[in-house]
């Protein structure tokens, strides 16, 4: 099976962000494998450990990219594509067209997962584009999946304590989600075989030359500042409990 | 006027409250015509999307298909019924089933989405949204004919708006093969109150300790009438399902 995993090098969730030139941030912070893609990249791992073939990752970004493609690397894939460009933060139409160009010029997929959304820009979106893009369903949120025989059966949440089971013929596109697996840590062989696995370089200009007309633009970025000091409230448990229905009665009306 | 179309969600044939936040935005203070787009039956409630500045509600169907049974057959429908009506603006929730309704929507007509705003203005074709899991909100502006957009569930405040609706239905006669199929809907926890919906949430973090202390915060839920969330690191530490996840960070 031939399965691309669509990863984004985004800052740490941790990570403090500052504000520069009013809609773009100091990318001097950590960056990680987005968090939701970890699951999309150990997926692949397992699919192609029980039915063979080939994980490949893709990776939009800067050249500071090219370190959440090793570590995508290191969970066990087999090889990268970095789509270049200087841009910290790239359209969601833009990026759906470039990694449905670069897997039709890899000669198509038999599978394609992504994490269902980034932690950065939290588009939500780059699953659909791409299945349309390649003319292939999607479902996203999936927390469970099987495939047999040329169809994925997935289970996928839909809030309230539900989740549907939905089926797909494949190729297919999966957005994946918390739950799905339990992606794993790489080992240091695993890390250092990593940097010897191959990683080809593509200009976006070059998979793109023409970009969208429509697209969004980010006008401002502003801070939200710090919330309040957690409200701690002593005594014994009988105590507190009395303080804190009071609290619930003049501060929250409840 | 423009025409705004507003994508309402239903949940056990109740209208959600949470889309009367949706409405308000898409009225943008009486400036804009409402129209409402429902799919599934809520026949006996229609009146209170008159409460919030709704003037025409379209109930969608197909006699060719059950929408029900594909998210790809309702977006076409959605689709349609946008095309026979001059909707170019469409507004609805980022609830899981929301959200992925109108990214399908937007990708199948090829026009952005911006999902989980916490303000719309319709005029300019701005939203705010969190950009970085909340440690910032960006104004995003969208640069196309077309402004499809999700409203983070009860993140703008209702404004009543009293009008007479017009109720119409619509064919929209689609019957493609559904790319995707929904066999089954399971309820995994059915005691869970939905979090969107919820008026009082108790949320639980990492110094709950465990799962079994974190199943206390059901019980004063239960009393409370309350939903219960957790954060990130609760999840994680497996105190609570991430079902409950509150925000990415927690």
């Amino acid at each position: 099976m031939k399965i691309f995993v669509c990863v984004k090098h985004v800052p740490d969730t941790a990570a403090n962000i500052k504000i520069v030139d009013g809609n773009n941030f100091d990318d001097n912070v950590k960056f990680v494998v987005n968090p939701y893609d970890e699951y999309a990249i150990e997926q692949a791992v397992q699919i192609k450990k029980e039915k063979g073939g080939e994980v490949i990752i893709v990776t939009l970004g800067t050249d500071l990219a090219v370190a959440t493609i090793r570590s995508a690397l290191s969970m066990g894939a087999d090889r990268g594509i970095h789509i270049k460009t200087d841009a910290l933060i790239t359209d969601a139409m833009t990026t759906g067209l470039a990694l449905k160009n670069i897997i039709q010029k890899e000669g198509g997929a038999d599978l394609v997962i992504t994490g269902k959304q980034s932690v950065d820009t939290e588009g939500m979106q780059i699953q659909y584009r791409l299945a349309l893009g390649l003319g292939m369903p999607v479902v996203t949120d999936v927390v469970s999946m099987m495939l047999d025989n040329g169809l994925a059966t997935v289970e996928c949440e839909r809030g309230n304590g539900e989740v549907a089971v939905m089926e797909l013929d494949m190729p297919c596109v999966i957005g994946a989600t918390k739950g799905l697996n339990e992606p794993r840590y790489p080992k240091l062989p695993d890390i250092l075989k990593a940097k010897r696995k191959p990683v080809n370089k593509i200009a976006l200009t070059e998979l793109v030359p023409q970009l969208p007309a429509d697209k969004t633009v980010i006008m401002s970025l502003s801070a939200i500042p710090e919330k309040g000091q957690a409200n701690i409230i002593e005594g014994t448990p009988v105590e507190a409990a009395s303080s804190f229905v009071e609290l619930l009665k003049e501060e929250a009306f409840i | 006027m423009s025409i705004v179309g507003a994508l309402i969600e239903t949940t056990d044939g109740k209208i959600k409250k949470s889309n009367f936040g949706v409405l308000t935005a898409a009225s943008d203070k009486g400036n804009n015509e409402v129209y409402a787009l429902i799919c599934k039956d809520a026949d006996n409630q229609f009146n209170t999307l008159e409460q919030f500045g709704v003037t025409r509600i379209i109930r969608i169907s197909s006699s060719k298909a059950d929408l029900m049974k594909s998210p790809d057959l309702m977006a076409g429908a959605i689709i349609r019924t946008m095309e026979e009506y001059g909707i170019m603006s469409l507004i609805g929730l980022s609830s899981p089933i929301g959200k992925d309704l109108l990214s399908r929507i937007a990708s199948q007509i090829n026009k952005p989405v911006i999902q989980d705003c916490i303000d719309v203005d319709l005029t300019k074709k701005t939203v705010i949204k969190s950009h970085f899991s909340g440690k910032t909100t960006a104004e995003v502006k969208i640069a196309s004919d077309y402004f499809i957009s999700g409203i983070r569930p009860n993140a703008i405040e209702p404004v009543k708006n009293p009008c007479k609706a017009e109720i119409v239905s619509f064919d929209a006669l689609i019957d493609n093969p559904a790319g995707v199929r929904i066999k089954e809907i399971k309820q995994i926890d059915s005691n869970r109150l939905d979090l969107t919906e919820a008026n009082i949430i108790i949320s639980g973090g990492r110094p709950m300790g465990s799962e079994k202390n974190f199943s206390t915060l059901n019980e004063c839920a239960s009393k409370l009438g309350a939903a219960v969330g957790a954060s990130r690191s609760a999840v994680d530490a497996g105190f609570a399902p991430h079902g409950i996840q509150v925000g990415q960070t927690g």
